[in-house]
């Protein structure tokens, strides 16, 4: 794994969220880096053996802590993404040399709401997205500029980069379907499918 | 070699009540069945020496009521090739922007014109596509998903 290029992505994999993961993994993608998420579905010690590699072997991660409440009224909230976050924040204050060099970036869905519960993390680098994925990759575009991960002049407006996302879509949904794949089968694909497919609409 | 029975459970909402066989290669018999039939049979050929293969999931997807069964699919180098070498210049764009539906020609810069209804820029698209096998309409959302493909 290339250190340099990894982006480790810290977020939901609920159907409700996966347009922003779609479009995280595209912004990822089209400025040359490799989006790492992490595929393992059981909860276990391997689950956070395996985010802990990702972690230690990405210099960039984006941590989205919007999805940090209840799914239902009465429900405790999900912890997994601050756990995650706070693992790679400790990764690069206690990590080796080259682990100090790691920069995130904190999504949330609207400014300010995780001052009420996580206000240790102020300081930051935390950015909304309001739930637009259009939004999502202006905040990680401003957040490879500021932190010089991609030269400006390689950066392109933002309406560029959305019908580019938009166009490699496409490309996507008609090859499959005239492969015989369905709507609901390439809603479904998995991430690592997803990455791949985008990869080559790219 | 033995005869072998693969049983695939099949969408009853497609094949309701039948039964279809098919002999692909010497010695293997294919027989997709209901699931209430499955293990009438599966247990008679047993005893006929048969030696049985349960496949655990085989995706019906054929609504046209064609008996075909659909393994589970996979991106394939030659499906990813697809994707990537793909022309789009006869594709048209249709996407919210700004509470107004434009509409934008693949690989145009610009859109080709803005409307206030859906229906407007729908009608807009197919005006000015060119009629061909690759030429298509695409309906995005707000969220930029697909929600439509003509």
């Amino acid at each position: 794994m290339n250190f340099q290029t990894n982006i480790f992505i810290n977020c939901p994999f609920d159907n409700e969220y996966k347009p922003l993961l779609k479009a995280l993994i595209f912004t990822s993608l089209y400025f040359r880096f490799e989006p790492k998420i992490s595929t393992t579905a059981s909860s276990s010690d391997s689950r956070i053996t395996e985010i802990m590699k990702l972690i230690e072997n990405s210099k960039y991660s984006i941590h989205d802590i919007s999805r940090c409440e209840p799914l239902k009224s009465g429900e405790m909230p999900r912890f997994n993404m601050p756990y995650e976050m706070g693992i790679d924040i400790g990764c690069s204050v206690y990590g080796t040399k080259i682990q100090k060099t790691k920069q995130c970036l904190i999504l949330e869905k609207v400014k300010n709401r995780y001052d009420t519960v996580i206000s240790d993390i102020s300081g930051q680098d935390i950015k909304e997205h309001n739930n637009n994925p259009k939004k999502a990759i202006e905040k990680v575009m401003e957040w490879f500029a500021a932190n010089e991960a991609v030269p400006i002049k390689m950066i392109p407006g933002l309406s560029t980069i959305w019908k580019k996302y938009l166009e490699c879509k496409a490309k996507i949904e008609i090859i499959l379907l005239e492969d015989g794949f369905t709507k609901k089968e390439i809603k479904d694909l998995s991430i690592p499918q997803y990455i791949s497919v985008m990869k080559s609409a790219l | 070699m033995r005869p072998y029975l693969k049983i695939l459970p099949i969408s009853v909402k497609y094949y309701s009540q039948n039964v279809y066989s098919k002999v692909l290669r010497e010695n293997v018999l294919n027989l997709i069945v209901t699931s209430s039939l499955a293990l009438v049979t599966g247990s008679f050929l047993v005893r006929h020496s048969y030696t049985i293969k349960l496949i655990p999931l085989a995706t019906i997807t054929n609504k046209t009521n064609r008996k075909r069964t659909v393994q589970s699919k996979h991106i394939t180098a030659t499906l990813a090739k697809k994707i990537n070498e793909i022309e789009t210049q006869d594709w048209i764009y249709v996407t919210p922007r700004d509470n107004m539906w434009t509409v934008r020609k693949g690989g145009a810069e610009r859109a080709f014109r803005s409307y206030k209804l859906k229906v407007a820029a729908l009608n807009a698209a197919k005006k000015i596509i060119q009629p061909s096998i690759n030429s298509h309409i695409i309906v995005f959302d707000a969220q930029g998903e697909i929600s439509k493909v003509f």
